[in-house]
């Protein structure tokens, strides 16, 4: 029934009710009408044997077997009486009609009732007794069929039935038809509210059919309908408002409840998700995350956390979007209560600070990239100003080393004319004393004309040396070997014993391409030096090294004499500098000139008070272009 | 040694011109002096000498440039030059173009006066 439609049920509730009450009556006449067929049958059934009765006495009495036949013919012409038989007291039966049985028995006398009856399916069988003076005269047998009374009953009963039908379907007729007219509304109005919902459209409205109490219905209905209308545009009125504002941010804006539904959300987000606004509202946080599962939960833990505390909460959180793409957002966390429901939410803005990001990491790299450039030119400036003040320092001594060399150039040559003149007069004066008797009187004087001979001999000496020491000559490279030029410088320095002179040469011998005359000028300068640094029997060493690897020959002339400190080696090299007391100081910067400018090598020193001097010179091995 | 071997001595440093003519005239030689390159020439043009013994660097015209012009006047002279400056590659073409010596100065004399004589005896 539940499940029924209202027209269905009241149509039921009528027909059951009209069938019910139809069903009562009819059942009531049916019991009211066989109770009393069945007592006139009774009735007749006693008055009939009654009859019976005093017909047969006279022919039972009479024995008349012929009469007895005419009776129970007579009898017979019955229709309801199947057999009938009179019977003697000793059970001889007189005479019969219709269907007797032969097995019957006759009942017991005396009886005490005036009729003896048995009832057999439909029919019923009685034995009457004959009784003159109170003896037993004989017994008359009548068998009734009473199916008639039934039959009766059954149509009655079929009657009943078609009545309960014909009214039933009459019922069902007028009750169709008069339901229709107040169904067929309440109806139409169930179907506009369904649509309503379904549809959502405020808009439609119900049609009044009658003006009775359904109109009056349909009227509170389409009013109510009007007034939710009205209501459903206020609120999208409102709605729509509120979207167009919070559309206008472009910063995401949401707000999502416990369960993690999105409550409300603006273009902005919609965006991001890759859908749309109804779309969102109509999805959960956890369905509409697009990147691990992981970023998911924790914020909804913060959205809880925010809810639990009662507190905004300010953070940063990285977000995947579709696709992958990894943001960063600013996010402000609000807590707030639902109007109406009560329930527990959070009010979120999101601000995408990807690009802020990438520019602040992007600054922060060019900064250090800047740092780094500027150290790094910071240093360079530093080497380069470092470089520029040793090239300012070199060229300064090579300028004043040319100077040096110019001036003692033309200081020498001015002198040579003059000594030469005092040579040529000494020259011949000692020629002329030799001749001479005075010579031969005062010979002191040859030995004062000698001794100035001596002395202008090594003064010459001197200006010798200094121009040779300061002359550009044009570079001529060939083949050295070391060891050879070494005997060579070991002569010229006057190197003997007790001083050791220790050569060590890897490859031996050891050749290698440079200007004879200047690489000789300047080992000849580093063995002096050596020599002069050393007691009489120090050790002096020179060792020759390949480093096919470097390509470079590296010749080491050191000794163990008195070494220098630091003071002295920083400017060993300048023009003009010296520690000995008859020095030109000039000596090693033309050794630097010859090795560093002339042959594009190095020549460094090491050196330690009390222990010993190193003078190194590397020489490029592949420098085969003469240079000037 | 005979009076008559001559030699031109040029020098513009008048103490080397004049210590070296009197150890030349002791060894017996003509010697004629002069105190520039100009005057040199002018002396070999007029006269006739066996050997010139010439500084290189001297004002107004060279030793060089006066041996030059004293070859185009007389392809056989025998011209001795001197320097005070260690002129390697002048040294080497005034030898290629016919001077007998190149002698640094100071001079060693003893071995000046072995080249003059031998010089003069080659004549």
């Amino acid at each position: 029934m539940k499940g029924k439609g209202l027209r269905t049920r009241m149509v039921l509730y009528t027909v059951f009710t009209t069938g019910f009450a139809l069903l009562l009556a009819g059942l009531g006449l049916i019991f009211y009408d066989s109770i009393f067929l069945h007592e006139q049958a009774e009735k007749q059934m006693e008055s009939e044997s009654e009859v019976i009765l005093r017909v047969c006495e006279p022919v039972v009495a009479a024995r008349d077997s012929g009469k007895a036949r005419d009776i129970v013919e007579a009898i017979g012409l019955d229709q309801h009486i199947t057999a009938v038989a009179i019977y003697l007291p000793d059970g001889q039966m007189l005479a019969s009609d219709g269907n007797v049985s032969t097995e019957l028995t006759l009942p017991e006398w005396p009886v005490q009732e005036q009729l003896i009856r048995t009832r057999t399916g439909s029919f019923t069988e009685v034995f009457q007794p004959i009784v003159r003076d109170e003896q037993l005269d004989g017994w008359v047998y009548v068998k009734r069929d009473s199916s008639e009374i039934l039959n009766h009953r059954m149509r009655y009963m079929g009657i009943l039935s078609a009545i309960l039908v014909l009214s039933l379907l009459l019922t069902l007729a007028s009750s169709t038809w008069l339901q229709s007219g107040f169904v067929k509304p309440v109806q139409h109005l169930v179907n506009i509210a369904n649509r309503v919902s379904l549809e959502k459209d405020y808009s439609l409205r119900a049609t009044k059919m009658t003006e009775d109490e359904l109109g009056q219905l349909t009227d509170a209905f389409n009013l109510m309908l009007e007034k939710v209308q009205r209501r459903d545009m206020d609120l999208q009125d409102s709605e729509r408002r509120l979207y167009q504002a919070i559309d206008l941010v472009p910063h995401m804006m949401f707000a999502k409840d416990r369960s993690g539904r999105f409550i409300l959300c603006n273009k902005a987000v919609a965006n991001a998700y890759g859908t749309t606004i109804p779309k969102m509202l109509s999805s959960s946080h956890m369905a509409m995350h697009t990147g691990d599962e992981k970023e998911a939960i924790q914020m909804l833990e913060d959205d809880h956390q925010v809810m639990d505390a009662r507190e905004p909460l300010l953070l940063e959180e990285t977000w995947t979007g579709p696709g992958g793409a990894l943001r960063i957002l600013r996010t402000t966390k609000i807590p707030y209560t639902q109007s109406g429901t009560s329930e527990d939410a959070i009010l979120g803005i999101a601000i995408d600070i990807t690009k802020e990001k990438e520019a602040e990491r992007e600054l922060r790299e060019a900064h250090n990239e800047l740092q780094h450039v500027n150290d790094s030119l910071e240093r360079r400036v530093e080497e380069r100003t470092a470089e520029v003040v040793k090239y300012q320092q070199r060229l300064i001594s090579q300028e004043k080393l040319a100077a040096i060399g110019q001036v003692s150039g033309s200081i020498a040559h001015e002198l040579r004319n003059p000594l030469g003149a005092i040579k040529q007069s000494i020259f011949f004066l000692r020629r002329y004393l030799g001749k001479d008797e005075l010579g031969k009187q005062h010979p002191k004087l040859d030995e004062h004309l000698h001794l100035m001979d001596e002395e202008l001999s090594s003064a010459d000496h001197v200006i010798s040396s200094l121009l040779d020491m300061t002359r550009v000559r044009k570079m001529e490279r060939s083949d050295i070997e070391l060891g050879a030029m070494l005997k060579e410088v070991q002569s010229r320095c006057q190197i003997h014993a007790p001083l050791k002179f220790h050569i060590d040469l890897d490859p031996d011998p050891f050749t290698f391409l440079a200007d004879p005359v200047q690489f000789k000028q300047v080992l000849v300068n580093l063995v002096q030096n050596s020599r002069d640094a050393c007691p009489l029997d120090g050790l002096l060493q020179v060792k020759g090294r390949m480093d096919e690897g470097l390509s470079v020959c590296r010749i080491e002339v050191s000794d163990n004499g008195s070494g220098m400190n630091d003071d002295q080696l920083q400017s060993i090299f300048e023009p003009l500098y010296t520690t000995k007391a008859k020095g030109t100081g000039l000596g090693l910067s033309i050794c630097r000139q010859i090795i560093e400018e002339h042959h594009e090598g190095k020549i460094t020193v090491e050196s330690e008070v009390d222990v010993g001097t190193r003078f190194i010179i590397e020489l490029p091995l592949d420098k085969r272009s003469s240079l000037a | 040694m005979s009076a008559s071997t001559s030699i031109l001595l040029v020098d513009d440093h008048s103490a080397m011109r004049s210590t070296l003519s009197d150890i030349l005239r002791d060894e017996g030689y003509n010697v004629q002096a002069a105190t520039s390159g100009e005057e040199a020439v002018g002396l070999f043009k007029d006269g006739q000498f066996d050997a010139v013994l010439m500084d290189v660097r001297m004002a107004g015209m060279s030793g060089v440039e006066a041996f030059r012009k004293m070859k185009n006047l007389c392809a056989g002279v025998k011209v001795i030059l001197m320097s005070a400056f260690s002129m390697d590659e002048l040294k080497e073409d005034s030898l290629r173009e016919g001077v007998v010596a190149f002698l640094p100065k100071p001079l060693n004399l003893d071995n000046l006066i072995d080249l003059i004589a031998e010089t003069v005896s080659v004549g």
